[in-house]
């Protein structure tokens, strides 16, 4: 009796150890036709290894664990989700009225409603920072968030994850006015911090109040654990806002505008990254001759070896997809591998999260795209997306999709 | 320079044989086209081609090696396409271009607001289009008349092929645009002189043709502007209506009905909703870029099909893919359409033989034939794929773009 009672104890130990062991290592074996892994060599036939939602091994020659779930993709290609580096998307409207309010955060106006986040993620987008809009100075931190979820918690990555400034003046302002105020904030942020700081540390005066929350913003961009994302509509605009940053020492991203490839040289010497307006090609005239000039943007900074991002603008109908726009590039001569590091892995580093996603390698986080063929051809579709080893969006269960072919009469 | 120069040129360098012992007779203009792939679209693709151009016109194109006159040059291509035709455009306009007077203009031309510099032409000649049908603006009913131009030539000649070439008028919203008074109060200002609602469009627009069509009927000396409504009913001019949402296009369908017409229906964004009418009605639909940015789920809106040309097509309804009033890429959009269900042939034929044909312009331009003018786009690659590009665009067997490389 007693024995018996031993042995089921035992029993039920052994079972439930393995129960918890099985729990906490979710094997996940992804086989594929072609890995475009986005760090360097590209893998026929390979299998993915994902324990608990992270990559652990790539390889064509991997043994797959006997208890691990196995997703049959061997007819597809895989690659990583891709990510947005700067949109103002999703938003109940992306602008405060006033315009010095570093304080905000997107994440209190992101609705999950919004079907620009049923469109990104048919589109392949596993992250994106959503910052606010241009039509401010300090215009609030951004959030940065996967496009799945009912709640905005449920959609959270990390945040607050950027500052927006605007070079772009608002509300009838002049250019010189804008600046001015621009430099003008940021001298006063600074001087308060600085006295703010001398005063807590010397123990002679009284110990000063918390700090406002605007000021709590602009300390951490001083501090550089919050990085700018600096809007610049026009060559000039650049020129004043390499002028900020380097004044004021702080870490920044540039957001352009079509005409700021003017200021590529200036944009290199600085060494700051930049994120490429939608529209990647367009012509320029010249105002003496007339005369038409077809300027490609991804090229020109390629050449420089300027890191950059491509972000794409749902309103538009040709650069309305990171992969249209990647495509795009791709059709005026830039290199594949660029284009898709433009799409991946560069923004990935830009919004916090290099290292985590935007490639297939080891220890990077199992977001992934399952592709019927080439990523940047206009027939190839978007059969599965994975975020952390989990299929969040599935083509065949995808009926707003089948409306959208359809239509609604048949 | 002219002939009777190049003759005399000619002339001089055969009279002077010590000097000129190389110098071959220059042979009239020729040009040939090496392609890997050719697509002719009034047929099946050839591989590899040879296209012969003679004097702007195509002269022979074979799948074997054809002999050119001695001297004439040779142009090697991956991919060679028939040069795009626009159906519906809006390039080379200086604005406005709506005429505001009235609600009904049929006699005034597009083509007096024309500027051949004007620079979204060189756009669209990089994206491969070489014939282009603009037309008036969409903010009266009956807008006025279109032009057919080439996206080519020496800059300063006027580019227009024909003026007066269609009539356009709008059955849609569109034709209301800022037609209320201040305050949408009491009808007491100018602006408050033209339709504000559908209803009154379509009131509008039958009330035109009625006239037209009373005025056919007693052969009464007509005024100019009757010629050009009563040329459209008697079949004599081609009439092009604007019109997108269903509501439209069943008016549309039941106007083609009354007054004996079959109007090239512009825009058709909901066309996939009355498929079946449309095809037994025999009307073609210049498929129009519709704005996504718009796109809401709200009942009233325009609804969006993303493959509406291709449900059109299945149904034998003869479709052209138009920028409209866009500068969106030709083939992009063709692309896309690939991409949501339409064929490759079909959609190549919706950008050069679909339009010519529906433009009754098929004889000159579209294929690629013996006869036509040689307007070529040569593409790097197969159309639809990832890395297809515009290398080079002929017309009428010249380089025109880029730039600057053209026959000396």
């Amino acid at each position: 009796m007693r024995s018996k009672t031993r042995i089921t104890t035992i029993l039920f130990l052994a079972t439930f150890s393995l129960l918890v062991h099985g729990a906490s290592r979710h094997l996940v074996a992804i086989k594929t036709k072609l890995t475009l892994t986005g760090s360097g060599r590209d893998q026929q036939n390979g299998i993915i290894l994902i324990e608990d939602g992270i990559i652990k091994e790539v390889s064509p020659s991997l043994k797959i664990p006997w208890n691990a779930e196995v997703i049959d993709e061997s007819k597809h290609i895989v690659m990583p989700g891709f990510v947005l580096a700067h949109t103002s998307r999703g938003l109940e409207r992306a602008n405060e009225s006033m315009p010095d309010v570093p304080f905000l955060s997107t994440f209190d106006a992101i609705d999950p409603f919004q079907s620009f986040f049923r469109d990104s993620l048919r589109n392949g987008i596993t992250g994106m920072l959503i910052l606010p809009g241009n039509s401010t100075r300090f215009g609030g931190t951004g959030t940065v968030v996967k496009p799945t979820g009912k709640l905005v918690e449920d959609m959270l990555i990390q945040k607050p994850v950027g500052l927006k400034i605007s070079m772009s003046p608002a509300g009838g302002q002049s250019r010189m006015g804008h600046v001015q105020q621009l430099r003008a904030y940021l001298d006063g942020a600074k001087k308060s911090l600085d006295k703010w700081n001398k005063q807590a540390k010397d123990p002679k005066t009284p110990k000063p109040g918390e700090l406002s929350p605007a000021l709590k913003t602009m300390d951490q961009l001083f501090k550089g654990t919050l990085k700018a994302f600096v809007y610049c509509p026009t060559a000039s605009d650049v020129i004043r806002a390499i002028e900020l940053i380097q004044q004021f020492k702080f870490k920044a991203i540039l957001v352009l505008g079509e005409n700021t490839w003017k200021a590529a040289p200036y944009i290199k010497k600085a060494n700051l990254p930049v994120i490429l307006p939608p529209d990647i090609m367009f012509f320029d005239r010249n105002p003496d001759t007339g005369e038409m000039k077809q300027v490609i943007l991804p090229t020109i900074f390629a050449k420089m070896r300027i890191p950059f991002a491509f972000q794409c603008d749902p309103s538009s109908y040709d650069a309305r997809t990171l992969w249209q726009v990647a495509a795009e590039a791709v059709k005026y001569g830039l290199p594949k591998n660029l284009a898709l590091a433009a799409i991946s892995s560069t923004p990935a580093g830009m919004i916090g999260l290099g290292g985590k996603t935007g490639q297939i390698r080891p220890g990077m986080e199992a977001n992934l795209l399952v592709l019927t063929g080439d990523p940047l051809d206009p027939t190839t579709w978007i059969d599965k997306v994975l975020i952390g080893g989990k299929v969040v969006y599935d083509r065949k269960k995808d009926e707003y999709l089948k409306l959208l072919l359809k239509g609604s009469q048949k | 320079m002219t002939r009777p120069f190049f003759g005399f040129l000619f002339m001089a360098l055969t009279a002077l044989p010590l000097w000129a012992a190389d110098e071959k007779p220059k042979p009239a203009n020729t040009l040939l086209v090496k392609a890997q792939k050719a697509y002719p679209v009034n047929g099946d693709p050839i591989a590899p081609a040879f296209i012969l151009i003679k004097d702007g016109k195509i002269e022979a194109i074979s799948k074997e090696a054809i002999t050119p006159p001695e001297g004439t040059p040779t142009l090697d291509a991956p991919v060679v396409i028939p040069g795009i035709v626009d159906a519906a455009s809006y390039i080379g306009l200086r604005t406005p271009i709506d005429e505001q007077s009235d609600e009904i203009t049929p006699d005034v031309q597009v083509a007096d607001c024309f500027d051949p510099s004007h620079p979204d032409i060189a756009q669209a000649l990089a994206q491969g289009i070489t014939t282009a049908h603009v037309l008036p603006g969409s903010y009266n009913v009956v807008a006025g008349l279109s032009a057919l131009v080439k996206t080519f030539g020496p800059e300063n000649s006027r580019r227009i092929l024909q003026k007066r070439f269609a009539l356009k008028a709008v059955m849609s919203a569109e034709a209301t645009a800022g037609n209320s008074s201040w305050g949408y109060g009491a009808p007491r200002d100018i602006f408050f002189r033209r339709p504000t609602t559908r209803m009154a469009v379509t009131q509008a627009l039958n009330k035109a043709f009625d006239q037209a069509q009373d005025a056919l009927n007693q052969k009464n000396s007509l005024q100019q502007d009757m010629n050009v409504l009563t040329s459209v009913l008697s079949g004599k001019r081609p009439l092009v209506i604007r019109a997108g949402d269903v509501v439209d296009l069943r008016i549309v369908l039941k106007q083609a009905e009354a007054y004996q017409f079959k109007p090239l229906i512009e825009g058709g964004w909901e066309a996939f909703k009355t498929a079946d009418a449309l095809g037994k009605a025999g009307l073609p639909v210049l498929l129009g870029p519709m704005d996504l940015g718009l796109r809401s789920q709200a009942g009233n809106a325009t609804e969006f099909c993303l493959n509406n040309a291709g449900i059109l097509a299945a149904r034998g309804i003869p479709i052209a893919i138009t920028t409209s009033d866009t500068d969106i890429a030709p083939l992009f959009m063709a692309a896309m359409a690939v991409r949501h269900g339409l064929s490759e042939h079909d959609a190549l034929k919706a950008l050069t033989l679909g339009p010519a044909t529906i433009l009754q312009i098929e004889k000159q331009y579209g294929s690629l034939a013996p006869g036509k003018q040689a307007n070529l786009v040569l593409l790097s690659r197969t159309p639809f794929t990832a890395e297809a590009r515009i290398i080079k665009v002929i017309g009428e067997g010249k380089i025109v773009f880029p730039k600057g490389e053209g026959r000396k």
